[in-house]
């Protein structure tokens, strides 16, 4: 495979697995938050918002995706991407996409405890919300070494031919 | 800035005058009922409490009946208006939005004086809510006999002429399935169909002596018989139940018209329903208070400084009590409040979601407001987006009446908006456009300088958090553990800070030896002091041991700050795609920037949402796991004076 082939996989792997991860946990998030609607069609405000939390990692996934696009010339500006280019983007768009995955379905976990919790005590929705973000950080920690790897790789291997 | 000191008040007075001054303790808004520590007899007699409650509760279905009233009529309203119709006007305007009405004391008790009169407004309403429930029941009813006629409405003549004759019988029938059929065979019968919207209704005429078979036939066939026998047609029925629907709908309108009358009492039955709520609290508390024949003993806390100004008053209304105040004894739990300054209010609901301070503790607030302002700023990164906060922030407090919770977290993001402001100009992020200059480094390009700063941030707070666990100790009267505790953490941060130094400058000076003998020093000091207070050589040993451990998760706390280089990283990450994203289209001619521009506004604003909600929750976490972890007890109790537990109204 050339080098840009391998790029456009990693992007394709970054924003798949992502939003299958985001997808999965909106829904289940959202089938928790109809149930609780049912009895208590008030608390819509509170449980969109717990129900949007695993969004997130489906976005650094995209923004994963759109910069190798960026980096790579896809977007215009074509570029030479070599074998170990395409390689390298490919690595660095592994840790958001897994991540992503499964924090975004865990996130989903804590999230639909918290609607129930919610459902249960009216002012546990600052917990809740603080339970679940608690997740993210894995996400955006994975999501900065994608970000900064793909900015920056193109930096080091002009560096290398010059 | 502190927590308030506590004087326990002790109070004996007459029976007769309970009343007095128990009003006069609940309108100070500062005295908070605590049990008797007297040995004593305890009221018996429940029923004004009960009879309270049963008040309270009338008055809470007017209020409800009430509101459900006006929103039925402005439904009705609203309606009429987009068929470009009228119905009468009522005394109804838009409902009250918002939080609790802000009132005065003075006409609070206004309301109270006037309770027999709203009493009797709410045997009104009761009566009214009555009168429609029967109306709805009756409509019902009305309903299902319409019901039971509709599949008959095809048939011509009246129900009188079904029965028998002199020699034939004339039987009317209704199937339910359309498909039903009837097969008579030899019987001579006579069968006429009439139109039916689901089934099929079918009019049989047979021999008298044939009646029996043919209805057997007629049930087997799944056809049941008609059961009216009314002088009218189906249609003339359906006519006089429609003509009876109409009247219960005029009466119950005119119900509805006459419960609106009374509109105007809401916000004085709203205020009745918290003056009755206060007598409640008053009476369940008198439950707790010592009595004799004649006299009782009320105790509670109240704030010290206000604690004298509170018996003057008391001492004013009846001379016949008699009061005692004192200072907190070993084994009390007095309840904590918080006196700050306003700027730091909003703070204090940051660690209240923790734990509320214990009464004796050093207020922690200021400190943490701080950092918490600091770390804000840095997560969010971004001045665009801290004017935005700041300036709504500021704008909605300005312009709208928000209860104290809600106005204190407004508060808070508008403070943090600020903060964002000052570390947007320092990292050159300007809603994330890329060609912002900054004015100290910018923290996508130079990465490692970010970690480096949210680290030595971090070291901060953590060295703060140790420099109050030593102002704790000292107030506590443990000077040594005050020293012995902290001075090694510090002696260890100097070293690593002169290793650093050393590292990254390069100076002439032995930095890097000074840094490894203060290294060295404060582990072996560490060794040495961490297990003190063990018994026995051993254990002393393994006890320093252990707490060369701890260091282990010093360095773990350490390594947290490093999530306030992600969250700041992360939403100047987004902002730059999602702008680079609007740029293709501002290619476009003539309307590339519109299109552009409308594009970017959601997704700066998806980007500021989740930017503020992970600065929020991460800045806690950091106060609460890794600055609260070092030196905070907490497990307070709130100070929750008489008179506050109010629904509907506040006071100023």
């Amino acid at each position: 495979m050339t080098g840009i082939v391998w790029a456009l996989l990693g992007a394709a792997i970054a924003v798949v697995l992502s939003g299958i991860g985001s997808a999965i946990g909106v829904g289940r998030a959202g089938q928790a938050s109809a149930g609780l609607l049912s009895k208590d069609p008030t608390k819509f405000g509170s449980v969109l918002l717990l129900q949007l939390l695993p969004a997130t990692q489906g976005l650094y996934g995209f923004v994963i995706g759109f910069m190798v696009f960026i980096q790579t010339g896809i977007m215009g500006g074509s570029q030479v991407v070599s074998k170990e280019m395409g390689l390298a983007y490919f690595m660095l768009c592994l840790p958001i996409a897994f991540v992503g995955l499964l924090s975004a379905i865990m996130q989903s976990a804590v999230a639909i405890g918290g609607i129930n919790l919610v459902g249960k005590q009216d002012k546990q929705m600052g917990r809740a919300m603080t339970m679940a973000v608690l997740v993210e950080i894995f996400a955006i920690f994975a999501f900065i070494i994608s970000f900064l790897g793909v900015m920056m790789i193109k930096g080091y291997f002009t560096g290398l031919a010059a | 800035m502190a927590i308030a000191k506590m004087r326990r008040l002790r109070l004996v007075g007459l029976k007769s005058d309970q009343n007095v001054i128990m009003n006069e303790l609940v309108r100070s808004g500062t005295f908070e009922v605590a049990p008797t520590s007297v040995e004593g007899a305890h009221p018996t007699d429940r029923s004004h409490l009960d009879k309270a409650v049963a008040r309270q509760a009338k008055v809470s279905f007017a209020i409800q009946y009430l509101t459900g009233c006006a929103e039925e009529y402005l439904a009705r309203k609203e309606e009429a208006k987009k068929k470009a119709t009228t119905i009468p006007e009522a005394p109804v305007d838009a409902l009250p939005r918002g939080g609790r009405k802000i009132m005065g004391y003075d006409d609070f008790y206004d309301v109270a004086a006037k309770e027999y009169e709203l009493l009797t407004v709410c045997d009104a309403l009761q009566k009214s809510s009555f009168t429609r429930l029967e109306n709805k029941s009756l409509l019902g009813k009305v309903q299902a006999q319409i019901r039971a006629v509709l599949p008959y409405v095809a048939f011509p003549s009246p129900f009188s002429v079904l029965g028998e004759g002199a020699t034939v019988s004339v039987s009317l029938w209704y199937a339910q399935s359309a498909v039903a059929k009837c097969e008579f065979g030899d019987l001579p019968v006579y069968t006429e169909t009439y139109p039916s919207e689901r089934g099929v209704l079918t009019a049989v005429v047979a021999r008298k002596e044939d009646k029996d078979a043919v209805a057997s036939l007629m049930v087997g066939a799944g056809f049941g018989s008609c059961p009216f026998t009314d002088a009218a047609t189906a249609q003339d029925m359906l006519r006089g139940y429609e003509a009876q629907i109409r009247e219960i709908h005029e009466k119950n309108t005119a119900v509805l018209y006459d419960a609106l009358h009374y509109y105007k009492y809401l916000p004085e039955l709203k205020t009745l329903y918290d003056v009755i709520g206060q007598d409640i609290e008053k009476s369940s508390a008198e439950l707790d208070f010592v009595t004799t024949a004649s006299t009782f003993v009320a105790e509670g806390w109240l704030p010290a400084d206000c604690a004298e100004e509170v018996v003057a008053h008391i001492g004013k209304k009846t001379e016949r009590v008699i009061t005692y105040l004192s200072e907190p004894e070993e084994g009390d739990t007095p309840p904590t409040l918080v006196v700050s300054k306003k700027i730091f209010k909003p703070y204090e609901d940051v660690t209240n979601m923790y734990s509320v301070p214990a009464y004796n503790e050093l207020d922690p607030n200021p400190f943490m407001a701080v950092f918490f302002f600091l770390f804000f700023g840095i997560m969010i990164g971004d001045a665009g987006y801290g004017l935005i906060l700041s300036l709504g922030g500021l704008i909605l407090l300005k312009c709208m009446k928000f209860e104290k919770g809600m106005a204190r977290m407004i508060a808070l993001m508008a403070m943090g908006g600020v903060s964002a402001i000052a570390w947007g100009i320092l990292f050159g992020g300007v809603f994330a456009i890329a060609s912002v200059p900054p004015l100290w480094f910018s923290p996508m390009e130079e990465p490692l300088m970010m970690l480096a700063v949210s680290i030595i941030l971090g070291a901060a707070q953590l060295l703060a958090g140790y420099a109050l666990k030593a102002a704790k100790s000292f107030r506590a009267g443990k000077p040594l553990d005050a020293v012995l505790d902290s001075i090694f953490i510090y002696i260890l941060f100097g070293g690593i800070a002169c290793m650093a130094l050393d590292m990254l400058l390069k100076p002439q000076a032995p930095l890097m030896e000074i840094g490894l003998g203060l290294l060295i020093a404060s582990l072996v000091g560490i060794l040495c002091t961490a297990g003190r207070h063990n018994k026995g050589i051993v254990s002393k040993i393994m006890g320093g041991f252990s707490g060369l451990y701890g260091l282990v998760n010093l360095l773990s706390d350490l390594l947290s700050y490093a999530r306030i280089f992600g969250l700041g990283l992360a939403s100047g990450a987004i902002g730059l795609a999602f702008n680079t994203l609007g740029e293709l289209f501002f290619g476009i001619p003539f309307v590339g920037y519109v299109i552009g521009i409308i594009i970017l506004i959601p997704l700066h604003a998806f980007n500021l949402g989740i930017g503020v909600l992970g600065a929020y929750v991460h800045n806690a976490r950091l106060q609460f796991l890794e600055f609260y972890g070092k030196f905070y007890e907490g497990d307070g109790r709130m100070f929750s004076p008489m008179g506050e537990k109010t629904k509907y109204v506040r006071f100023h």
